[in-house]
C-alpha cells in the first residue's frame, strides 16, 4: 500500500509540507478582480488558486428554466487545462457537472433568491491552479462573488475540507494528501458558523474521525469567514480613495 | 444602546447590526435569534428606532414613483416594452403614454416612440412577480431627443443628485447643460458642456465619500471653465 511508503508527518509532527495538523495553507483572498462581472473574486489557499465570476440576476436562457418565484442558479465549474500536473482536456465532465451542483445547492441556501423572480443568476468557478481543495476554495470564491454583485443573503459561505492521512486527522488538506491519504470530508458553513450547508465524504474513516475531521473543518470555516469579510472591507477601501 | 455599529460603518452579509431586538427592520436587515444582521454588502444607517442598509454594488430594481431613464425595445398593438438596465423590463400602456386620441387601427404607434428612443420615464406600478408598468404622466417625463446617456452605479444617484437636488442644480447651472438622473443610474445630458458634465458626474461618484463635496465640485467646475475661456 503506497500510504506506508509516505512518511506523512515528520519527528516534530509537522505535515509534508510543514504546516501543523490543524493549521490552514496561507490563503489569500481579493473580491471585485473582474470590471466586466457584477461581482468577482480570487481566492487562493495555498498553491489552489480559484477565480469566481457573477453575472446577474438577468435574463434567464433556454426559457423554460425560468421559475415564477424566484431567481435560478446556473453555475459553471471549470478547471483550466493547466491547472493540473498533466494537461486536462479542456471541457465540461462528469466530475466539474458533480461540483457544480453541489457547489450551488451549497450557496443556495445563504441566498435571497425570492427577491428576484424569473431571473438567472450566472455563477462561474475558474480554477486556475489546482492543488487539492478546490470546490471548497471555489465556494468560498463565488460567496464572496455574490457578496461583491450586491446579492441579499442571509451571510457568507465558506468552505474548507478535513482528512484522515496516516490515521491522524489534518485541516485543509492539499493534492497528494488528499489523493493518497485516507479520507477527505469538505464542509461549507454559513457564517463560518453552525449552519453547514455541504458535507461530502470520500474515503474510510472511523465514526470518531469524522467528528474529529467536521469540528476541525468547521473551525477552519470560521477563520475563511474572517478573512472574506476583510477582502470585502478591502473592496470599500480601494473604491472611496485608498488614502486612508 | 444595542447598535454595535456607527451610521454609514461598511458591514458585510450575516454581520450583527444589532445587538437586541429593540428596532426595526427596515430593508436590508433580517432579525434571527434576538439580533438583526445585515443582508448586503453595504453601508448601514440607523434611524430614531429603526435600522436599514443599503447596498453598495447591485443592479437597479424598479420602486414604485422612480422616475428612471429607459430605452424603448419593443412596440406592440397598445403598448411599449422599455429597458432599463435592470434584470426586469417595464411595459408602457398607450393610455399611460398619451390623453391624445389614437386609433390602434389607424395610427402608428410609431409615430409617438419607437424602438431605439430614449425616455424619461415614471415606474406606476411594480407586481410581486416583477411585472412592471410605466407611465409618462409625470410632468419630468419625456421623450429624450439629442445628448447622451451615461451610466453610474445606482446607489450613487442620491449623492450625483444631493440634498433637494443642489449637487446637480449646481452642475447644471455651471455647465449649462440639461440633465436628468434616472433612479436606475443612467444619466442623460445635452449642452455644449456635456463632456464637461459627464466628467464632473464621475468626478462626484468617485469621491462620493468625500466631506463638502459641494465645494469641492464647484471649485473644480469654476476651474475647468475659466481654462475654457
Amino acid at each position: 500500500m503506497s500510504e506506508q511508503e509516505i512518511q506523512w508527518f515528520d519527528e516534530d509532527g509537522k505535515r509534508i509540507d510543514g504546516r501543523d495538523k490543524d493549521e490552514m495553507r496561507e490563503t489569500k483572498m481579493e473580491a471585485d478582480v473582474l470590471s466586466e462581472a457584477d461581482g468577482s473574486a480570487m481566492v487562493e489557499v495555498g498553491n489552489t488558486r480559484v477565480i469566481a465570476s457573477v453575472f446577474g440576476p438577468q435574463d434567464l436562457h433556454p426559457k423554460h428554466l425560468i421559475e415564477s418565484d424566484r431567481a435560478v442558479i446556473k453555475m459553471r465549474y471549470n478547471m483550466a487545462p493547466f491547472s493540473v500536473d498533466d494537461r486536462m482536456s479542456p471541457g465540461p465532465n462528469r466530475r466539474a457537472t458533480e461540483i457544480g451542483l453541489v457547489a450551488k445547492r451549497a450557496l443556495e441556501p445563504a441566498l435571497e433568491m425570492e427577491k428576484f423572480p424569473k431571473t438567472g443568476i450566472d455563477i462561474s468557478m475558474e480554477i486556475i491552479e489546482s492543488d487539492g481543495g478546490t470546490r471548497a476554495a471555489g465556494i468560498t470564491a463565488a460567496s464572496l462573488a455574490l457578496a461583491d454583485a450586491g446579492m441579499p443573503m442571509k451571510g457568507l459561505v465558506s468552505a474548507t475540507a478535513a482528512g484522515v492521512v496516516d490515521d491522524t486527522v489534518v485541516l485543509d488538506v492539499i493534492g497528494k494528501e488528499d489523493k493518497k491519504g485516507n479520507a477527505d470530508i469538505p464542509i461549507a458553513t454559513i457564517n463560518g458558523g453552525d449552519e453547514v450547508t455541504l458535507l461530502q465524504m470520500d474515503g474510510d474513516l472511523t465514526k470518531e474521525q469524522v467528528d474529529d475531521c467536521i469540528s476541525l473543518a468547521r473551525e477552519g470555516c470560521a477563520e475563511l469567514d474572517q478573512m472574506q469579510r476583510e477582502a470585502l472591507h478591502e473592496v470599500y477601501q480601494t473604491e472611496n480613495g485608498g488614502d486612508q | 444602546m444595542s447598535r454595535v455599529k456607527d451610521s454609514n460603518d461598511i458591514v458585510t452579509p450575516g454581520e450583527v447590526v444589532v445587538d437586541g431586538n429593540d428596532f426595526y427592520t427596515n430593508s436590508g436587515v433580517y432579525e434571527e435569534n434576538g439580533k438583526i444582521y445585515s443582508k448586503y454588502f453595504g453601508t448601514v444607517r440607523y434611524g430614531d428606532n429603526a435600522v436599514q442598509v443599503k447596498p453598495m454594488h447591485g443592479r437597479y430594481m424598479p420602486e414604485e414613483g422612480d422616475i428612471i431613464i429607459g430605452e424603448i425595445t419593443r412596440v406592440s398593438y397598445s403598448r411599449w416594452t422599455v429597458e432599463f438596465n435592470s434584470p426586469y423590463e417595464g411595459s408602457l400602456d398607450i393610455s399611460e403614454a398619451t390623453d391624445e386620441y389614437v386609433d390602434l387601427d389607424e395610427d402608428d404607434l410609431t409615430d409617438f416612440y419607437d424602438v431605439g428612443d430614449a425616455v424619461a420615464i415614471e415606474v406606476q406600478s411594480v407586481t410581486k412577480g416583477m411585472d412592471v408598468d410605466m407611465s409618462m404622466d409625470d410632468k419630468r417625463c419625456k421623450k429624450l431627443e439629442g445628448g447622451r446617456v451615461i451610466e453610474i452605479p445606482p446607489s450613487k444617484v442620491p449623492r450625483v443628485i444631493g440634498k433637494g437636488g443642489k449637487m446637480i442644480k449646481q452642475v447644471n447651472n455651471k455647465t449649462g447643460c440639461n440633465i436628468i438622473v434616472g433612479q436606475n443610474g443612467q444619466v442623460w445630458i445635452k449642452g455644449d458642456n456635456a463632456n464637461l458634465a459627464a466628467q464632473t458626474i464621475h468626478k462626484i461618484v468617485d469621491e462620493s465619500q468625500m466631506d463638502n463635496l459641494t465645494e469641492t465640485i464647484s471649485e473644480f467646475l469654476d476651474n475647468e471653465l475659466e481654462g475654457d475661456n
